[in-house]
């Protein structure tokens, strides 16, 4: 099976600062893969290298087979993204939102998207009335507009009530049926163990362990996610 | 009908949506202040810059040459400005980076929004001119209106066009050794960027200049040379050719450059904390209580408005400049500038109110006189480089008193200033609204009484 996402010898710097350390990670299309990690392991700065909002200092960075730093329209074209703090235009309706993004990726059809995060019944009201979980389900329906092959969700389940967050996981999961691939990531290893078929764990901006959720015991990912960040600290 | 562009089709449903949220008296009156703030200054501008009147015909073509010209460049370089803050750091780019949007279209859009929220600077020019049109003559007031609208075209297109390329220059392996040398502390990309506005105005300096000898040719009726005033229209629209082109690799090349650039000032905050931000060494002074919020205030403003704050500095550079020519009216000039200066500065101090968080002031128990107080004390503090920098130069040039008289009366104002900015910071919403025509109504009796009574 093709690749939908690679990374491939990524690293990012700030000066002295290391934020990503050789990151080689492929990820086949029609996966669902979480990308856990402590606070500053580097999930974030790799989330906006694939959405090419950063650069990386080395390596390269390619969304179903296409270089994101050097295409970052073509990209984004086959990419639906939510950042960790989701940004919308707070005097549009959530509807009007919809209508802008789907107006710029070409595409039609916002009505099923905002049924499917459950927010046809406030898509009137401005988004500046909205609460931050209201706002992510949004940003959540604008990711998911023209089908993208490719859907990146930093922190995306943040914030939601559990019957919000239990139907976007399924909304999620039929997407990966259909053949779309999930990337998500998150400090929250309970939503990994339930919904990802695959873990790649991030500690001090480099990859310690990516392993086939089905094949770990239960409760075996918080306890390998321990002993892997000791391990990597004992290390540094 | 369809709509062909997007982000203009969200731009104005966005207005409509503002316009029926905030009520129609606050639309008016953000369209109306800076006309009314315009209107206020004329009795400062026509004794202090307007003064080629008094001498008759033959001095009007040169004055007003000159007047075009120096307005010219001030149109020039604030615009550059507003480009860097609507183009490169756009409040949409959040929004925007996630979807294969078209670079050509956003840049044009952002260029031209940007325009038409400024539609008022062309305007107010023209109302501060109007001395021109009722003591000089109606065509030369006509050629240095048209002179101006062109420049202000020129400007935004221009703008546009060397900001893109700023992206491009902050990227370049070529130009790395060249940023070095003139970045300083800053982050090398961010080089690129500090003096893009400075490549504008040396780059459209010549089509300015052309431009006010056109309004010259008009006003010593060389009809010859009238029609050099719409040079910078040809400029403009040359620059505009070339922008869709260059934003279809800089708009998106911006963004991750310019988390570099900030991830770096970060590292920097973070090396010599507390060391770095302007002032801060003035807390010890000040009583404990105090000292927390100017403490919060002076690290806000330096992390927000740097360059608000650090323009202080250049008013005083442009005072004491005023203050160096041998004309007798200098001393009036630098205090004109001065003043005018403190009073602009001291918005900061009221814009500074919108990046407040509101739990601030809902849920923490804010000592609420005390944030008012520190507010005020350190706008004062900042405003001072503007204050004292042309002292030595007037007293130099002018004598002692002509230079304690002036510098008096900016100290007095920077007073002014800081407590109105402290009064206001209480009202966020109205806080601009109050300020604005206040200041504009004191700088204009101040300079007025100062003329009028023979004080300098």
């Amino acid at each position: 099976m093709s690749a939908a996402i690679v990374f491939e010898g990524v690293r990012k710097t700030y000066g002295k600062v290391i934020a990503v350390d050789r990151v080689d990670v492929s990820i086949a299309a029609g996966a669902f893969v979480g990308l856990i990690g402590h606070n500053g392991a580097g999930k974030s700065t790799c989330l906006k290298m694939l959405m090419g909002t950063l650069l990386p200092t080395e390596g390269r960075v390619t969304v179903c087979d296409i270089d994101v730093g050097e295409n970052p329209r073509d990209a984004r074209a086959v990419m639906g993204a939510v950042p960790e703090e989701p940004a919308v235009y707070e005097y549009l309706t959530g509807r009007e939102f919809l209508e802008f993004v789907a107006k710029v990726r070409g595409c039609a059809g916002v009505i099923p998207a905002l049924e499917q995060v459950g927010m046809l019944g406030d898509s009137d009201r401005l988004t500046r009335e909205y609460s931050q979980g209201m706002r992510r389900k949004i940003a959540l329906a604008a990711a998911l507009l023209g089908d993208p092959k490719v859907i990146v969700l930093d922190e995306a389940l943040n914030g939601l009530d559990p019957p919000s967050a239990a139907r976007i996981k399924s909304v999620l999961r039929e997407r990966v049926d259909d053949g779309a691939t999930v990337l998500l990531s998150t400090h929250v290893i309970d939503t990994v163990e339930r919904v990802a078929d695959r873990v790649i764990m991030l500690a001090h901006g480099r990859v310690v362990a990516d392993e086939v959720v089905a094949e770990l015991d239960e409760g075996g990912l918080e306890r390998l996610f321990l002993e892997r960040l000791e391990a990597t600290r004992d290390a540094r | 009908m369809s709509e062909p562009n997007p982000y203009w089709w969200a731009h104005r449903r966005r207005q409509t949506h503002r316009r029926e949220h905030e009520g129609a008296l606050r639309t008016v009156l953000t369209a109306l202040i800076p006309l009314a703030v315009a209107a206020v200054l004329v009795p400062v501008v026509r004794p202090v810059f307007l003064g080629f009147l008094d001498e008759g015909p033959d001095a009007l073509a040169s004055g007003l040459q000159g007047i075009v010209l120096r307005l010219g460049l001030l149109i020039v370089a604030v615009t550059a400005l507003d480009v860097y803050a609507a183009l490169i750091r756009s409040d949409e780019r959040a929004i925007l980076d996630l979807h294969p949007v078209d670079s050509e279209q956003v840049s044009q859009y952002l260029m031209v929004r940007t325009e038409r929220e400024r539609w008022w600077v062309p305007v107010a020019a023209a109302i501060l001119l109007l001395p021109v049109a009722f003591e000089g003559s109606l065509l030369s007031y006509a050629s240095a209106i048209v002179a101006l609208g062109a420049i202000n075209f020129m400007a935004f297109r221009a703008s546009t066009l060397m900001h893109l390329g700023a992206v491009s220059m902050a990227e370049s392996e070529r130009a790395a050794p060249f940023l070095d040398l003139l970045r300083g502390s800053n982050p090398r990309a961010q080089a690129a960027f500090l003096y893009a506005p400075g490549a504008v105005l040396g780059a459209t300096a010549g089509a300015v200049w052309l431009a006010s000898l056109g309004v010259y040719a008009g006003t010593a009726a060389l009809s010859a040379g009238m029609w050099m005033v719409l040079i910078p229209v040809l400029v403009g629209g040359l620059a505009s050719r070339y922008v869709g082109r260059m934003s279809q690799r800089s708009w998106f090349r911006a963004s991750p450059v310019l988390a570099d650039i900030d991830a770096r000032y970060s590292a920097l905050e973070q090396e010599d904390d507390g060391l770095r931000v302007y002032l801060e060494f003035t807390l010890r002074w000040l009583p404990e209580r105090l000292a927390l919020y100017v403490e919060k205030d002076l690290r806000h403003g330096w992390r927000q408005r740097r360059t608000g704050v650090t323009l202080a500095w250049a008013v005083g550079v442009l005072s004491a400049l005023a203050g160096w020519s041998g004309s007798e009216s200098a001393p009036v000039t630098s205090m004109v500038v001065g003043v005018l200066g403190v009073f602009a500065l001291a918005l900061n101090g009221v814009l500074m109110e919108s990046d407040q968080p509101a739990f601030l002031r809902e849920w923490l128990s804010m000592d609420a006189r005390a944030a008012m107080a520190a507010r005020g004390i350190t706008v004062f503090g900042w405003l001072q480089a503007a204050v004292w920098l042309p002292l030595p130069v007037v007293w130099l040039r002018h004598g002692g008193a002509s230079a304690a008289t002036s510098t008096g009366l900016v100290f007095a104002c920077s007073i002014v200033a800081a407590v109105l900015v402290a009064l206001c910071s209480r009202r966020p919403r109205w806080g601009l609204w109050v300020y604005l025509p206040v200041v504009a109504g004191i700088a204009g009796v101040v300079v007025t009484a100062t003329r009028l009574g023979g004080v300098l």
